[in-house]
């Protein structure tokens, strides 16, 4: 994967507030277009335990349920992730004390309507390396939750990065469509 | 030793290990779910240590 790449010119579109089935508490909405001019849709929802999850997708796919899981064949991935991480900088110097959470969204094979799994996915095998290779451990302490394919950096403001980390796995329980029935 | 190469099939993207048919998907019980975290060391998924990280 390509790293000196420079990231697309990133735009900040909106701040926006939640809906009532919402849970988190604002989402920072950016854009940002691809040399073959396809847009991107970045969201960054800021949760209760100063958390941002950052999602994107290509705007073209804004109206598909799964519009964070289609795949665009572009071949541009590096460079996307690299403006993703971009956002990431400017999230962090407005909101200093902010910890992240990125989860790998599952692959979807629309021409055989199947699903990948939520475990170890692609994406989370992909982040699991951008991450490794471009944040250190000053600033974040890394934690990882391969089942949810999900990658936690804490902030270490906070003292107990290891509580920061409990209070993010119990907002992915609530995020993760889980059967509580026994 | 012709015949084994023919035969040989390369299964298809769908059919890859932990892929589901998504109509067929159900909730994940949350008893299945062990909530283990692992906490990531230098070097664990990439061994290219940079000269300058992007936050240090």
């Amino acid at each position: 994967m390509k790293f000196d790449s420079e990231p697309y010119k990133v735009q900040f579109v909106q701040k926006s507030s939640p809906t009532r089935s919402d849970d988190f508490l604002f989402a920072e909405i950016y854009k940002f277009f691809t040399d073959k001019k396809l847009k991107y849709i970045v969201r960054a929802e800021l949760y209760e335990n100063n958390t941002f999850t950052v999602k994107y997708y290509a705007a073209i796919h804004k109206y598909l349920d799964d519009k964070y899981s289609v795949l665009t064949h572009q071949q541009d991935a590096h460079r996307i992730f690299i403006t993703c991480f971009a956002i990431f900088k400017i999230l962090s110097e407005k909101y200093p004390d902010a910890s992240f959470a990125v989860n790998g969204s599952c692959s979807v094979d629309a021409q055989h309507n199947k699903i990948e799994g939520e475990n170890r996915n692609q994406r989370y095998r992909i982040y699991s390396y951008v991450i490794d290779r471009l944040i250190g451990r000053e600033t974040f302490a890394h934690y990882i939750l391969p089942e949810l394919s999900s990658y936690v950096l804490v902030n270490r403001v906070n003292k107990d990065t290891e509580a920061q980390r409990d209070a993010i796995k119990e907002m992915f329980l609530n995020l993760f469509d889980f059967d509580t029935d026994l | 030793m012709e015949a084994v190469t023919k035969n040989k099939r390369i299964p298809p993207k769908s059919i890859r290990k932990g892929w589901e048919t998504r109509s067929e998907r159900k909730p994940r019980p949350l008893s299945s779910f062990t909530g283990e975290w692992i906490e990531v060391t230098e070097g664990m998924f990439c061994h290219h240590k940079p000269d300058k990280y992007l936050f240090p």
